[in-house]
């Protein structure tokens, strides 16, 4: 009883402290909050403002809130960047690619999880190792593989490259997935007379979905911003994605601000409501599999 | 076991192998092929050349130079970004009023693009119209140059880079961070450990992997960057943004010196292997 008692005495001096403490900390960590988040908003903030404003009024007033808002620029954005076209291209390219990646890295990862035939970790050691170069590195072969294989200036071909470029991490990362799965609900699937492709597509797919979903937003993500490899391989503008459309885009208007800035909210906004929407899952998911404490 | 289960898990494996066989290994071997040969000046055919590109490269000044500005923009960027992600990351992590909509804030720049980024900050920089010179002007400070004096570009294309690498980096940090379970850290409070010492002797120990993972991916990605500085300095003023990658793509494909850039890539290639080789160390050390 009496301990009961001097133990709730000091936890309650204690607890008085913590509270003055945590007041001051608060303060403290609003304050460092507010900063980083201003450093990661204002661009974009000044970015959606002039693209509702004139040319002439991004003069006078660079940086606030525009005056009126102006839709003229993005109605002459959306034409002048070809976004008609490069915004479908961009969409086929991001999901043909996340697709075919999560297809074939997928196989390759429950192969490497769960088969571990001889060579499996000679195996990963090469994808660890390839999912850090990036095609920069072997560029100039592979333009002129390209030619002879006559998939220059494709879009099959582009993503051919995308598929490749990501198949390294995503196979990491989908392994490491699917080595946590319990193998008893693959086993009694077994038992019960599912055959391989049974147990692939019933059992463990279904339960690395988060997986999946993460591994596919990264490739997403970095498919639909991609730009160098686009602007390498891909010369007709009917087959090119929104990023290199607006890279020529910036170069001919240079100095138009409005519609520049314009392009650019086109292009960003889209992204940004899919990141927001997933992005609890895509941490979630990352926690889960590839980020392991 | 029969050869068909033998065989089931080669042919999981197939379609990746070979994409990554023609794709991707066999073309980074032609690059270090490449290195060994030059084009002659007399016939114009590619004649094998040993060394010589090599040789070529290591007795040319802006081969170093550009080795210089990589290794400095590397010394301060990397370190700069972990130390921000890593407390920005344990701040978000907080049970705060309102953490939810500061951390979806803090994460937006990860989701725009590298080439809207750096043409976005082309314009907040610009000397005389940019958003930073207006809020320096605001605050009584001379309007500087940034990107256009060679004082001061890399250090703006370091800031450039850390718009998004630092929240980028925190998604994996902050990934780690859930994965540390509450009672941990509540089992060092009641012990009497202090927050330093819960972060040293707790949350960083039980980090260890996540940062080795975010440590090397980060140097790697960095010492790769391309992009920015083909967007807003091009190597520029003076080189001194002229980072290694940039100058080997300068080499080969703004002065067509394919042998001599080919080369560059091969010294660049054996320094990743050397950065992976150290985060294999630093895993297994962990396990």
């Amino acid at each position: 009883m009496t301990a009961v008692g001097r133990v709730s005495l000091r936890e309650n001096i204690l607890q008085r402290g913590r509270n003055r403490e945590r007041g001051r900390l608060l303060v403290f960590n609003h304050t460092v909050l507010l900063l980083m988040t201003a450093f990661a908003i204002a661009p974009l903030l000044v970015l959606a403002f002039n693209s509702f404003k004139s040319n002439s009024e991004i003069g006078s007033n660079p940086l606030g809130p525009p005056g009126s808002l102006i839709l003229d620029n993005y109605e002459r954005a959306w034409d002048q960047g070809n976004f008609a076209i490069t915004m479908r291209n961009s969409v086929i390219y991001v999901v043909v690619t996340i697709a075919a990646e999560l297809v074939l890295g997928g196989l390759a990862a429950y192969a490497l999880a769960r088969k571990r035939p001889p060579g499996s970790d000679l195996l990963m050691l090469y994808f660890l190792v390839a999912s850090t170069i990036p095609v920069w590195m072997y560029i100039v072969p592979l333009f002129v593989q390209f030619r002879t294989l006559k998939l220059l200036g494709t879009m099959h071909g582009l993503i051919i490259i995308y598929v490749a470029g990501n198949a390294p991490l995503t196979i990491f990362l989908l392994r490491s997935y699917m080595i946590d799965l319990p193998r008893e609900l693959e086993d009694a699937a077994r038992v019960d007379g599912a055959n391989e492709f049974q147990v692939l597509t019933r059992i463990v797919l279904p339960l690395t979905k988060p997986g999946f979903l993460t591994v596919g937003l990264v490739v997403g993500l970095g498919v639909w911003n991609e730009f160098t490899l686009a602007l390498t391989f891909i010369h007709d503008p009917n087959f090119a994605p929104v990023t290199t459309s607006f890279f020529k885009f910036t170069d001919r208007f240079a100095r138009d601000w409005a519609l520049t800035s314009a392009g650019a909210v086109i292009i960003i906004f889209p992204v940004m409501v899919l990141f927001l929407a997933l992005q609890r899952q895509f941490i979630e998911g990352l926690a889960e599999g590839g980020i392991k404490t | 076991m029969t050869l068909r289960q033998r065989i089931v898990p080669y042919l999981l494996l197939l379609p990746a192998l070979v994409l990554l066989l023609v794709f991707n290994l066999l073309p980074t071997i032609a690059t270090l092929v490449e290195s060994t040969f030059v084009i002659s000046l007399r016939s114009g055919e590619r004649v094998f050349a040993g060394f010589a590109n090599f040789e070529r490269i290591f007795n040319d000044p802006i081969f170093w130079k550009s080795l210089q500005v990589t290794v400095v923009f590397s010394l301060v960027v990397n370190p700069l970004q972990i130390a921000l992600s890593l407390g920005l990351s344990m701040l978000m992590n907080q049970r705060l009023p309102g953490i939810g909509i500061f951390r979806s804030i803090y994460l937006l720049p990860v989701a725009v693009s590298l080439n809207v980024t750096a043409i976005v900050w082309r314009l907040l920089l610009d000397k005389n119209t940019g958003m930073v010179n207006g809020i320096l002007h605001q605050l009584g400070i001379e309007r500087q140059p940034f990107l256009h004096s060679p004082e001061q570009a890399l250090w703006s294309i370091i800031l450039i880079a850390s718009w998004i690498g630092v929240p980028l980096w925190s998604l994996f940090i902050l990934a780690g961070l859930q994965n540390i379970p509450p009672p941990v850290l509540e089992a060092a409070k009641i012990d009497g450990a202090n927050a330093w010492q819960s972060f040293t002797r707790v949350t960083l120990p039980l980090l260890r992997r996540v940062l080795a993972f975010v440590l090397v991916a980060d140097t790697v990605a960095n010492f790769l960057l391309f992009a920015p500085i083909l967007l807003t300095t091009q190597g520029g003023p003076q080189l001194s943004t002229n980072l290694i990658l940039y100058e080997t793509y300068r080499r080969g494909f703004l002065y067509g010196d394919l042998g001599a850039s080919a080369a560059m890539l091969s010294v660049m290639l054996l320094f990743v292997f050397v950065i992976v080789g150290v985060e294999l160390y630093v895993l297994r050390g962990s396990d």
